[in-house]
């Protein structure tokens, strides 16, 4: 009860709220605009936490992503882009509604699902994370190597490219983890004899390359960097007959939270993951799946709750373990990390207050989305007619900035370039770039806690599986990197066995 | 079309092969089984071999990926709108103002060198010279005295120093 009042004063204090009201209004703004994702908006961000209090920063990145996500169905639906990846899952869906003289009903009852996945996956996100940072406080280097390693396997292993190409963008992160002095002996790794890559790749400057400078890369190689979206139509009358719709799909909006936090839960994957998973679940347990795809609210309510809910479910892991749950939270764990403020379950304890204050944080920017949303859908005409060459050109200014801002030194608007080139051609080459962050973020953990491990246990193995909870982390990462195995030996056999006919007939 | 993924896979092979050789070159710790040069290592052999398998896969015509990736693909190419040509100009000066921006940070500063490299970034993406002058001039000059004024992040005055700004 006392942290509770502590954590009601915390927030009570007018830079945190003013913080959270811009970096929704930022986080509007960037979300409905195609080709500006909730992650560009956080990596873009964070310089600005850089010069605000801990609590100001995270309120600002869950502000921000939580009004990013849902204003990013609104392009979706009206001029069938999506805003962000989040909202791909079900843009013909929203689109075909539009086309029905339905965009209200589709943009209001999207909204509104949100609303309830978000505010779930918050709730669950209070109750769940103290007592978990209870178990983990019994945690030693054995459970924490295991965490890190489910962490960047699941990143790997639900990349919508492929195992192969995530496997790849884990690879490169963890190698990008290792630039910089050695923790355990000190000595210099891949720094080429630079002073400025003795301290490692400085963490925003290359999420901002990543993240930003490789969109406008893209945009400009597209030839989208010009182009005007069409006008798109004036919607009023959002909430007209929505209550009734959400209780008609009452089960979806269930099931779209639940599932939605789960997979933001496990670490590696986030929202947009969740929200492909659960428009076709909502589509597998319908009682008209024919009507999926033609202009259907079902799908969109179902996947609508799972977005939000998969964002504050990915703060679980974050917050407890410090093992991030998606890309968004890798870089919120980066911000905590240069504020000295180590996540894991000791900050249950020591901040609790601030904890809490930052649960109260997500229920009020959830809550917040109603107006917010309400307004950005009224103001979507005219936030999509912004020029898109002048908002390049203020993008770039803020990315040169931002990057210059962190470390004030030239050196880091070079870290800048060079990893937006990077992004730019790996995306080229179809290697997803979410991954890289985990690796960055995980590698050091991951390498830390093996080598504390084998110091402690002498070289033996067996002692990673010794402990019980290690023991069972340890099986499950096993079980985990046996599916892939698997499945490519039944391939193999397929394979096999598809080519003796050929032979046969040739 | 598989040009870009195979290309990828042989360099991302070659630079594992790199990082090997470079991890070996580490230090070991007496006394210790594993040194610094083991997450390397193993990094290395991983690049190694996914860049390799990568490289082969891209070379098969099948893409032996499971999920409906189609769908994620640049959204804003696929609908509508005939798709101009890329902007090959404004993306050169893009990387080349930022080369330069790097170079002459301090002796140009920063409102001259951006309200430049935003100028004409705008205006080779067909913004009219008025528009382009005044937005960046404008733009930069705010977020010089937001970044100066509010956060105190020592941007460089250059070669406007002399007004004060």
């Amino acid at each position: 009860m006392q942290t509770l009042l502590e954590a009601f004063g915390l927030i009570a204090d007018p830079q945190v709220v003013v913080t959270v009201l811009l970096a929704s209004i930022f986080g509007l703004f960037v979300g409905a605009i195609p080709g500006l994702t909730a992650t560009m908006a956080t990596a873009l961000l964070v310089p600005m936490t850089f010069f605000m209090d801990p609590l100001s920063s995270i309120a600002a990145i869950v502000a921000c992503t939580a009004t990013a996500i849902t204003a990013g169905d609104i392009p979706g639906c009206l001029l069938r882009i999506p805003g962000t990846p989040a909202s791909a899952a079900y843009t013909d869906e929203t689109f075909m509604m539009t086309k029905k003289g339905l965009g209200a009903q589709a943009l209001g009852s999207s909204l509104v699902s949100s609303v309830i996945g978000g505010l779930f996956g918050a709730v669950v996100l209070m109750v769940a994370a103290p007592s978990l940072a209870r178990v983990a406080l019994n945690f030693s280097s054995f459970e924490y190597f295991w965490l890190a390693c489910i962490g960047l396997s699941c990143a790997a292993l639900v990349s919508a490219s492929g195992l192969v190409a995530g496997l790849l963008s884990l690879l490169i992160g963890l190698l990008i983890a290792c630039v910089g002095m050695d923790v355990i002996s000190g000595s210099p790794r891949f720094t080429f004899g630079s002073v400025q890559l003795m301290g490692g790749v400085s963490f925003v400057p290359a999420m901002i390359g990543m993240f930003a400078i490789s969109e406008l890369l893209d945009s400009l190689l597209n030839g989208t960097a010009r182009q005007r979206f069409a006008k798109p139509q004036k919607i009023t009358g959002i909430f007209h007959g929505i209550l009734p719709l959400i209780s008609k799909y009452r089960r979806n909006v269930a099931r779209g939270s639940i599932i939605g936090t789960i997979i933001g839960i496990l670490p590696g994957a986030g929202g947009d993951i969740a929200a492909w998973i659960t428009y076709t679940t909502a589509r597998r347990f319908s009682k008209e799946p024919q009507k999926f795809g033609t202009g259907h609210p079902e799908g969109v309510i179902e996947a609508g709750a799972a977005n939000n809910a998969g964002l504050s479910g990915a703060w679980v892991p974050a917050l407890v373990f410090g093992v991030p749950g998606d890309a968004v939270t890798a870089i919120a764990v980066g911000v905590l990390f240069m504020k000295g403020i180590n996540p894991g379950p000791r900050l249950f304890e020591t901040q609790g207050a601030m904890l809490y204050a930052v649960f109260m944080i997500f229920l009020i920017a959830n809550i917040a989305l109603l107006p917010i949303g309400w307004f950005a859908i009224r103001a979507a005409s005219k936030i999509l007619s912004v020029p898109r060459p002048q908002l390049m050109a203020v993008l770039l200014l803020f990315c040169i900035v931002g990057s210059f801002a962190i470390n004030n030194t030239v050196f880091d608007i070079g870290v800048m370039l060079v990893f937006g080139v990077l992004a730019f051609a790996l995306s080229k080459a179809g290697i997803p770039i979410a991954p890289i962050i985990l690796g960055i973020v995980l590698g050091p953990l991951l390498e830390q806690n093996f080598l504390t491990s084998m110091t402690i246990a002498d070289g033996s193995v067996i002692a990673f599986f010794e402990r019980p909870i290690a023991g069972i982390l340890g099986v499950f990462v096993l079980l985990l990197w046996s599916i892939p195995l698997v499945s490519a030996i039944l391939q193999l056999f397929r394979l096999m066995f598809a080519t003796k006919p050929v032979k046969l007939t040739g | 079309m598989s040009k870009a993924p195979f290309l990828a896979g042989v360099i991302l092979s070659l630079a594992g092969a790199g990082v090997i050789m470079e991890a070996m070159r580490l230090p070991v710790i007496p006394g210790q089984t594993y040194g610094p040069g083991l997450f390397p290592t193993v990094i290395g052999i991983g690049l190694l071999v996914f860049g390799a398998v990568y490289a082969l896969n891209a070379r098969r015509p099948t893409e032996p990926a499971i999920v409906p990736e189609a769908e994620w693909a640049a959204p804003d190419a696929e609908e509508g709108s005939a798709p101009e040509r890329p902007f090959y100009g404004a993306l050169a000066w893009l990387i080349a103002g930022l080369a330069g921006t790097i170079l002459l940070w301090e002796t140009a500063g920063f409102v001259l060198l951006m309200s430049v490299v935003l100028m004409v970034f705008m205006i080779l993406l067909g913004v009219r010279l008025w528009l382009a002058g005044l937005v960046a001039v404008a733009s930069t000059i705010m977020v010089y005295a937001i970044f100066i004024r509010i956060l105190t992040v020592p941007l460089p005055s250059g070669l406007l120093a002399p007004l004060g700004l």
